[in-house]
């Protein structure tokens, strides 16, 4: 047996040995960038210069390939480590990244972008504008293929062009209402890197591996030294960045499958960062001074949502927007955000959120929490409450309908408790049928994306600043795509393209309200609450600041490292 | 000895049929599942025509029979496909997985036999008494414990008072310190010790239980009452002549169970965001990732099948009653 034991310790040890000798020691560059807080913002205590910034999430990217991906975190990734020609500022105004300055042809047709001179991929390649118009025009050329997860950033472009090494003309079908917003998220590649993995129509793209070679070439702030899924990715400051370097040598995010695995590598100071704290434990890190809370509104909004597809077969009533407003008012959102966030969250009507600036429909107000209100509209609609207290449907059906949810959502759980004992009260019963997330999806748009067969369900939307995006998600043609509501409406759709192609951002904005507001009338969904983004790092950093990790703009990483003394 | 050598051909046969039952299994299996592997390109918005032509890059045009006949000579191969969604070659993820998950599952399995035969001796040489059934409840307690609970109670409580990681194979950023290969392996066993101390606690409770039954069979033999009337101390019986006799059913265990710690490596893996085979399978149910699914399914089968045929030939060398 002692050499059983002694054999299996033996093995222990020769292959953690084995799985050592995969990583390759290497330091950092220390050249570029290595001052104290830079960025020409006097006002930002000074910082030690390098260091290694180690965030904690649990919500990693599912991949590194922009032909594939589609997680958050994955498009934050892209943010740091790709150039964009524009990008949000702190305050979501839009300011040039890789462009300098743009100007517009009279008829909005023809966009045309002067770049900031002497930036470099990571692997020393000059950057020109041959990468842009070689990123543009194989993301337009493959638009119905491999690229059709980014072409949404360039819709209606025509053609990108490069008449020298520092210019980028944009030629757009018709005149595009958001065209630098959407511009935000083209994230530029390296040609001498993709254009070789393009491969028979395409083909090759949805097979790109961008760390194949050893480190991701990269042309932002930062570029991909190390990827893992499922561990730690590591950012290194890219040494040719045409733009203020990072304070610090590298980045790092870890990824986590519990927060408790995460909060307990922040206690035990493996982490500097975590982008996410629940709100439950908020009240622990806040009074410890060891760390920092930054605590600021999010995109996040919890949301009920009702099949609508007109040809639904069964429980009809639920089509009728007056039974959809008298369950609103079975919606007590203040009890959620106090129960389910611990109080930081804010009660939404729209799916938009006050960082959506200009573009959230500030008439439109949450239904008053009021169940007599609701019971009168369902009296009055004739849905008479039976012996056990469950309203019954001209048809002789009862009101009682399951709710998906998906599993993956924190707070749903409780959020339906407190939802179905109002609506009980109303006369209508629910049960929740709980599901991950890809199941959930599925049996939202069964059979076959028909949108047949499910009642209600409970989901989160996370939105963009530019409206664009949240307000096709419930147009006809996403039926089988961003859809999980079935509705459909050719007016609302009619008024989604105008809003598309209008130049003047005043016009823009009433057709945007608009919109909002007819979506508040036949309520596919009911909004519940926007959530709070808290997250949490360590004292010793300093300037991160809001809305930091959010993804939403580009970080400022020459202000950001550990504070001096 | 002929006998012997058909023994081990008959098991043999068996491990490679049962193989091959579930490599079929794992075809039908996944194929039955909704959605194929053009459904995870993430190309909601592609025309039918590409949609066609990755089908039939991936040989989905082609009838199930043909279909069937490929994935075995693929598989059979090696070539287990490539992941729906880091597009890259299952094999190569795989291999990565496992070689962070045999060092952890040996280790555990370590201090389960360490634990497992401490208590399991203690409690057969002290028969009847409070640390007998102390032992064997202690053992019984922590088999019943929920692996992932157990996980995160360590995740909890022992975790920051003892300094451990609770995620991840290594320090990721010890590279940029270039400490050496000592400081390195120390990390690598630091962060391996939460994960492997659950498969310790979790399973321990199985071998002090046959332990203790092997003991208390083998301290009832005239040779330890010969050992006795000889002199010898407590120690020198218990270890020379006692244990030594018990520890047939022991080795047999270990590699039993080794083959299913695999599977159950999910739940530990999951929670201690352990990049090993069992997250790797975690990850891929959520991603309905297909080919990693059906790769995972396959590499637990064959430990499995592989630990047993194992077990079997052992029994073989050390029980010599089995040939005959």
């Amino acid at each position: 047996m002692k050499r059983i034991l002694t054999l299996l310790l033996a093995i222990v040890v020769a292959s953690a040995i084995a799985a050592c000798g995969g990583g390759e020691s290497t330091t950092p560059d220390q050249g570029g960038g290595g001052s104290s807080a830079g960025g020409g913002d006097n006002a930002a205590p000074a910082v030690q210069p390098g260091g290694i910034f180690r965030m904690g999430t649990t919500s990693g990217p599912d991949s590194i390939n922009p032909f594939v991906s589609y997680s958050a975190l994955s498009y934050i990734l892209y943010t740091e480590t790709y150039p964009t020609l524009v990008q949000y500022g702190e305050d979501f105004e839009i300011e040039g990244d890789w462009a300098e300055s743009w100007e517009t042809s009279d008829d909005g047709l023809v966009w045309t972008f002067t770049l900031k001179q002497g930036g470099a991929w990571s692997d020393g390649t000059p950057m020109t504008a041959e990468d842009a118009a070689f990123t543009g025009n194989l993301i337009i050329q493959y638009a119905d293929g491999p690229a059709s997860m980014l072409a949404p950033f360039l819709t209606y472009a025509q053609k990108v062009e490069a008449p020298d090494p520092n210019t980028v003309v944009i030629t757009y079908e018709k005149p595009v209402g958001n065209v630098l917003p959407q511009l935000q998220q083209f994230f530029i590649l390296p040609k001498h890197v993709v254009e070789p993995v393009v491969g028979n129509k395409g083909k090759g793209l949805k097979k790109w591996d961008p760390v194949a070679g050893g480190s991701q070439v990269g042309g932002g702030t930062f570029f991909i030294k190390q990827y893992e899924e499922k561990g730690t990715t590591i950012l290194e400051r890219n040494p040719g960045y045409y733009g203020t370097p990072a304070n610090v040598d590298a980045v790092g995010v870890t990824v986590y499958q519990n927060a408790d695995a995460m909060l307990a590598a922040l206690d035990g100071g493996q982490l500097d960062a975590v982008d996410s704290l629940p709100p439950t434990l908020v009240s622990k890190y806040e009074n410890d001074a060891k760390y920092q809370l930054q605590i600021g509104d999010s995109t996040f909004i919890y949301d009920i949502g009702f099949n609508s597809n007109p040809d639904k077969p069964k429980r009809k009533e639920l089509l009728d927007p007056k039974v959809r407003e008298a369950l609103a008012h079975g919606v007590n959102r203040e009890a959620i955000i106090d129960t389910v966030l611990n109080g930081y969250g804010k009660p939404a009507a729209t799916m938009f959120t006050s960082l959506s600036g200009q573009w959230l429909n500030t008439d439109i107000q949450p239904e008053a929490f009021d169940l007599d209100l609701g019971n009168q509209i369902l009296d009055d609609l004739g849905y008479a409450k039976g012996s056990d207290g469950i309203r019954s449907t001209p048809d002789g059906g009862k009101m009682e309908y399951e709710v998906i949810t998906p599993d993956s959502v924190d707070g749903l759980d409780r959020m339906f408790e407190i939802i179905a004992a109002d609506w009980e009260q109303l006369g209508v019963k629910v049960t929740q049928k709980k599901m991950d997330g890809t199941a959930a999806f599925e049996a939202i748009g069964a059979p076959d994306w028909k949108y047949e067969d499910f009642d209600i369900m409970m989901w989160d939307w996370v939105g963009y600043i530019d409206p664009d995006f949240m307000l096709s998600v419930i147009t006809c043609d996403q039926w089988g795509g961003w859809s999980d509501t079935g509705y459909c409406n050719p007016a609302y759709d009619e008024l989604y393209k105008q809003q598309a192609t209008t130049v003047d951002q005043e016009a823009r904005r009433a057709i945007v309200w608009e919109m909002q507001q007819i979506q508040y009338d036949d309520k596919p969904y009911i909004q519940i609450a926007q959530t709070l983004n808290i997250a949490a790092y360590t004292a010793d950093w300093t300037n991160l600041k809001d809305p930091f990790l959010l993804g939403l703009s580009k970080i400022p990483w020459e202000q950001i490292g550990r504070a001096q003394g | 000895m002929r006998a012997g050598w058909s023994y081990v051909g008959r098991r043999a046969l068996f491990a490679l049929i049962t193989i091959l039952v579930a490599i079929s299994l794992n075809f039908v299996l996944f194929r039955l599942a909704p959605g194929d592997r053009t459904s995870a390109l993430r190309c909601q918005a592609c025309t039918a025509e590409f949609k066609e032509q990755m089908r039939a890059d991936f040989g989905l045009d082609k009838s199930i029979p043909e279909q069937y006949v490929l994935y075995m000579r693929q598989t059979l191969t090696g070539d287990l496909g490539s992941s729906f969604v880091t597009q890259q070659p299952v094999t190569g993820d795989l291999w990565k997985a496992i070689r962070n998950t045999v060092p952890m599952i040996l280790l555990g399995t370590v201090i389960s036999i360490a634990l497992g035969l401490i208590t399991g001796v203690v409690a057969a040489w002290r028969r009847g008494t409070l640390v007998d059934r102390g032992s064997v409840w202690t053992g019984l307690l922590f088999y019943s414990l929920p692996t992932q609970w157990l996980a995160l109670m360590l995740i909890l409580y022992v975790a920051t008072p003892l300094g451990l990681p609770t995620s991840d194979i290594g320090d990721p950023y010890l590279a940029y310190s270039n400490p050496g290969w000592w400081p390195e392996l120390v990390d690598r066993l630091r962060h391996m010790i939460l994960p492997a101390a659950t498969i310790g606690l979790v399973l321990f409770g199985e071998y002090t239980l046959i332990v203790r039954s092997s003991m208390l069979e083998a301290l009832g033999e005239d040779y330890i009452m010969t050992a006795r009337a000889k002199g010898l101390s407590n120690w020198q019986i218990v270890t020379r002549h006692a244990l030594r006799n018990s520890l047939l059913p022991i080795v047999t265990l270990i590699f039993l169970s080794l083959g299913f710690i695999f599977g159950g490596t999910v739940l530990i893996e999951t929670v201690f965001n352990y990049p090993g085979i069992g997250l790797e399978i975690y990850q891929s149910v959520y991603d309905r990732d297909y080919p990693v699914l059906q790769a995972g399914f396959l590499l637990l089968t064959v430990s499995v099948v592989v630990m047993n045929f194992l077990a079997d030939l052992l029994y073989f060398k050390l029980d010599p009653r089995v040939t005959e």
